[in-house]
């Protein structure tokens, strides 16, 4: 009996361990976040080829990250991400154990020491003026014998010893705007010849000692009729460029410093020719290529300077620089697209006719390395550079979607439970620990492509840079699909297009139930805010681009309406560069929803360089020859002008559309009740003066000052303003409900500040009547209208806060009871997740025992950073650029995306899972614990059966 | 006649068995604080049914003493009075604990937000 009591106390006391614990835990990590790392867009690649050791390319991208990837796999040994202002201007490799990269216009040149990535030496070259930038390392100091590096930068020519990093010697050229173009070792290793040009007809050629940079001779000569832009340099003494009207070529030797030119037509070079020709960048030995409206010719060049078309490609076409494959044998690649596949060709140098391969790849836009005409590798880089994201459901568990597939079976389920309840029990032995571990994280549960009861597992789609869009699964990050969008390819009609963001188009959940979502990308032909729009449908279930057309507007604007059509489309108002409005989709069941709406829509435009912001109202038609059905005029309302020698717009912030609010009271101590201005037109706007626009440190105190507003987007009226002297920005700001938290640079303090403002309605603070309420005379759920100018009041207070951040968000849950925390993406690519409690206008230093029920905080002068609470626990985001917060559909939980150059996501809970058991609760555990419960009671009845009996007996 | 002062004697313990009970159910609520926990909750329930279990009972409790001599009007009267004050003294107790809906808090605290007429968005030009 004693036993059985002692076992069940055992039992009591392992139960009482498994309440569930809320901070995350070493073994939890991986189990609802992920984290992908990225380098972005390729620049510039350096293939080491060493003998021994693995195989590694030193590569530089446009998100300026410099990184060492495994050639055989492609996974990234080390990378370093530089800032966002310090661009890769060239990378190289030095004494076989160093990379070296140029970065900052050419001001800072860096060594890495190559098998870790470790930084040996850093220097900064400074000179004369701005000017193109160039990375010089010669071929002897690659092996160990030489050791100086050559560096163009800022107007100057530096010599940098490549152990040290320390400046051996500088030229800077008598002729300032001298550009050198090539630098050349002569073969003996003392002299080098450095060539440019001064403006655009004169050709300079120095011929400098490497040894001690003293300048040995300097020839000019000037090109009549001057040239333009590319070279190419064919040999140690031969350039080739165009002259200024692009239909000459000019052969220029400098032969021992003596400058020769030659001339040839292009047209009698390749028969067809007209127009324009171009360079194409190459370095490649008696070899260039040219670029014309027709084709590209490659064109050889003799030692005595003769030019030959070897060949013609009829596409605009990629050539790499040359591989060395063997002692005397270079080869090099030629790449280009035509219909839907990338052609890649490797050849020798000297031989034209030998293919070395020949690929044709479907085209996609990932970065790879084709190895004997197979892709060994690929990486989707494009993830790097994201631009837009918008969510999507995955579909509903139907009968034709089996699921059996993927869930165990019984035996495998028993197993892993009792691994689980072994855990529970600290009997587990290490192995054990070990697989239960990679059972948690490699749970089918979560990566499955079926909707689920919380609302975890969501698609995340994502539009890059690149024009790629990507479906991303929340439970593992997996891509489910891409799609290279048509639409945002290049063109006759469209040469350059660029998306601009991805929206939610079509969310069935009422009507229409049987179609699939899906999204909408707008892109636009250039880069100017007048250039042309595109449209572009795709289905998020399928991947496939359900339709695509261009516009015959521009795209200015982009409104989301909250109205949606029958078949459960969104209706979008696109706006102009004119000023007119669009309507989407192009239906006249959409033009009857929205004529209803027509005279309650507005839109606002804000004019930084003006220091302007305008409301607009519509018109039910519009002016032009543009005008159709789906076209409104618009009028303006009211305009807001800040005095442009004291302010300067420089952030706007409004609430997101789709967040939901619970309700729109506020208890505070003592049962009294505030009510919330919750309105989703309103509209944060930060100004600095003029002066503190830069950077910190750039103006006074005393000549810098923040103006905060905030501003009703109907009616145009300020209902909030208050000024931070000798503060500035950057402003980084989030609004949510009735509050707006926000981040600057106080000076006087020389620390950041962060300042919350509340916003209450005081025309509704008279509702206190308990019995009008009872009865439901009061006048809070009648709708309200900018235009009765609601009476409001608002709460503020600051705080010191130590980070400088990138980026901020906040949680957002599906019914908005859940307390909200604010995410900060801080300086060190980390994400912080802080309590809103932290941002309460009503903290005091000694809260009364009322307040301190309701739960405010005393008021600290500074925010804590409690290190628990970065959500990225160990990991950087680096080069973090956006928070996407996503409800789930269980009330406690968001979902986190966060991207820059890598990729995080994870799961929060910011006031606990309240409303679920956690995932690693263990069910065989409690089930056990009740089988006991019930054997010890029948045990104990049947006990105390026999002991009545026996005394009965007595 | 003895069986009858018995019988009163008798009567009397009884009415005064609820005011016992009045008094102890005080002394518990003053004990149990003005904070919801579990004992504070359990000691106000307790102090609401009880009286309103006694109230349902009232006929039962007097039943022995049924008789034609016995004048039970005024025990009943204040029997009832007595368990009355007891159930007042819950209602109060639950108002102390601050869980009866007589603040305006308690009718708005889940209203939600009003509707918006207007609708407003807009911002920088997209680039």
């Amino acid at each position: 009996m004693a036993m059985a009591i002692r076992s069940f106390l055992i039992f009591l006391f392992i139960l009482s361990l498994t309440v569930p614990t809320f901070s995350l835990h070493e073994d939890q990590v991986g189990l609802m976040d992920w984290h992908q790392k990225y380098i972005g867009k390729v620049k510039h690649a350096v293939f080491q080829t060493q003998k021994t050791g693995r195989k590694r390319v030193l590569v530089s991208t446009e998100e300026n990250v410099i990184a060492s990837l495994d050639l055989r796999h492609g996974e990234i040994f080390w990378r370093h991400v530089l800032g966002a202002n310090d661009a890769i201007d060239g990378i190289d490799t030095a004494m076989t154990k160093y990379a070296i990269t140029l970065s900052s216009g050419g001001s800072i040149l860096r060594a890495w020491n190559l098998p870790d990535g470790q930084m040996v030496w850093e220097c900064f070259l400074q000179g004369p003026s701005d000017s193109k930038s160039l990375l010089f390392v010669p071929t002897s100091s690659k092996v160990d014998k030489d050791n100086t590096i050559l560096v163009f930068g800022k107007g100057s020519l530096h010599a940098v010893s490549s152990i040290h990093g320390e400046i051996v010697w500088k030229i800077d050229f008598p002729s300032e705007s001298f550009e050198v173009q090539e630098v050349i070792q002569h073969h003996d290793g003392n002299t080098i010849y450095v060539v440019g040009f001064v403006g655009s007809s004169q050709f300079d050629v120095y011929q400098i000692n490497a040894k001690n940079g003293e300048l040995l001779k300097h020839n000019s000569a000037t090109i009549d009729g001057g040239f333009s832009g590319e070279v190419s340099l064919v040999s140690t003494a031969k350039l080739v460029v165009l002259n200024a009207a692009r239909s000459t070529l000019l052969t220029i030797s400098f032969q021992r410093g003596e400058i020769s030119f030659q001339k040839t037509y292009i047209s009698d070079l390749v028969e067809d020719f007209s127009g324009m020709a171009v360079i194409l960048p190459s370095k490649l030995t008696g070899l260039f290529a040219v670029k014309t409206s027709t084709a590209t010719a490659f064109i050889s060049v003799s030692s005595e300077g003769k030019l030959e078309v070897v060949d013609k490609i009829m596409h605009a076409t990629f050539i790499s620089n040359a591989l060395s494959i063997s002692e005397d044998q270079q080869a090099f690649a030629l790449v280009w697209h035509s219909d839907n596949e990338i052609h890649l060709n490797v050849k020798q140098v000297h031989d034209w006719n030998s293919d070395l391969l020949k690929e044709r790849i479907k085209l996609d836009q990932q970065r790879g390395l084709v190895h004997k005409g197979k892709v060994v590798w690929s990486r989707e880089d494009g993830l790097a550079s994201i631009i837009g994201v918008t969510t999507s459901e995955l579909p509903v568990e139907k009968e034709g979607v089996s699921v059996a597939k993927v869930e165990l079976n019984l035996f495998e389920w028993l197993k892993g439970h009792m691994l689980k309840v072994k855990g529970s029990l600290m009997l587990a032995s290490a192995e054990d620990v070990a697989a239960i571990q990679g059972m948690r994280l490699k749970s089918s549960e979560k990566s499955k492509m079926i909707r689920d009861h919380n609302g975890f597992r969501k698609l995340l789609i994502v539009l890059t840079k690149s024009g790629k869009l990507f479906a991303l699964h929340t439970g593992d990050g997996q891509i489910v699909w891409s799609l290279l969008l048509n639409s945002l390819r290049q063109t006759e009609a469209c040469k350059n297009p660029t998306g601009i963001n991805v929206f939610q188009w079509q969310v069935p959940h009422h009507h229409a139930m049987d179609e699939n979502p899906s999204v909408l990308v707008v892109g636009r032909c250039g880069t100017g805010t007048d250039a042309l729009g595109i449209f572009s449908y795709i289905d998020t279930y399928t991947g496939k681009e359900l339709k695509y057309f261009g516009l015959d507007h521009s795209v200015a604007q982009v409104i989301p309406l909250p109205l949606t059509d029958s078949t459960e489309q969104r209706l979008h108002l696109l706006i102009d560069a004119n000023g007119q409005a669009h309507l989407y989709p192009r239906a006249p069941e959409a033009v009857s929803i929205f004529q209803r709406e027509l005279s309650n829509i507005y839109w606002y435009s804000v004019e930084a360089d003006k220091g302007l912001i305008k409301g607009h109202g519509l018109k039910s038609n519009c002016a032009g020859e543009a005008a159709d059905n789906y076209c409104f005029g618009t009028r303006e309302l009211w305009s807001i002008v800040f005095p442009s020698e004291s302010e300067k717009i420089i952030s706007t912030v409004t609430r997101k559309s789709n967040e939901v609010v619970h309700t729109q009271a506020k208890v505070i101590a003592d049962q009294d009740v505030m009510y919330k201005y919750i309105s989703k037109n309103l509209l944060f706007v930060a100004t600095v003066s003029p002066k503190a626009s830069g950077d910190i440190g750039s103006a006074t105190p005393g000549e810098s000052q923040l103006v905060v507003y905030v501003v009703d987007t109907v009616s145009g009226r300020i209902l909030h303003r208050m000024t931070h002297h000798g503060s500035q920005g950057p402003v980084h700001a989030v609004f949510s409900e009735n509050w707006i938290v926000y981040h600057y640079f106080n000076l006087r303090a020389h620390r950041y500040e962060m300042t919350v403002i509340e916003i209450y309605d005081q025309s509704r603070a008279d509702n206190k009547d308990v019995l009008k309420l009872v009865l439901g005379k009061h006048n809070l759920s009648s709708p309200i209208s900018s235009y009765s100018r609601p009476e409001v009041t608002t709460k503020s207070q600051s705080y010191y806060f130590t980070h400088s951040i990138k980026a901020i968000a906040v949680t957002s849950t599906a019914k908005g009871i859940t307390s909200r925390h604010l995410l900060i993406g801080t300086i060190g690519d980390q994400v912080l997740a802080m309590d809103k409690r932290f941002f309460d206008p009503r903290r005091s230093v000694n809260p009364t025992q009322s307040e301190k029920e309701e739960g405010i905080l005393p008021l600290t002068d500074s925010l804590p950073i409690i290190p628990q609470s970065y959500v990225t626990h160990s990991l950087k985001v680096e080069g973090l650029r956006g928070i996407v917060t996503v409800p789930a559909k269980l009330e406690s939980n968001t979902l986190v995306f966060t991207y820059g150059v890598d990729l995080f996501f994870t799961r929060l809970a910011p006031s606990r899972t309240y409303d679920s058991l956690t995932e690693d609760f263990s069910y065989a555990l409690l089930l056990i614990t009740i089988v006991a419960l019930v054997v010890a009671i029948f045990v104990t009845w049947v006990l105390s059966e026999k002991k009545d009996l026996s005394d009965k007996w007595r | 006649m003895l069986k009858l002062t018995g019988k009163l004697r008798k009567l009397g313990k009884w009415h005064k068995h609820p005011f016992k009970n009045l008094l102890m159910m005080g002394f518990m609520m003053w004990m149990a604080g003005n904070t919801v926990h579990l004992f504070s909750i359990g000691i106000t329930f307790s102090a609401l049914w009880q009286p309103i279990g006694a109230l349902q009972g009232v006929g039962k409790v007097f039943e022995p003493y049924k008789d034609s001599k016995v004048d039970l009007l005024v025990p009943k009267l204040v029997f009832i009075a007595l368990n009355l004050g007891g159930l007042a003294l819950g209602i109060w107790k639950l108002n102390t604990l601050g869980l009866l809906p007589t603040h305006a808090s308690d009718w708005v605290s889940s209203l939600p937000p009003a509707k918006e007429v207007e609708y407003s968005r807009g911002g920088f030009p997209l680039l």
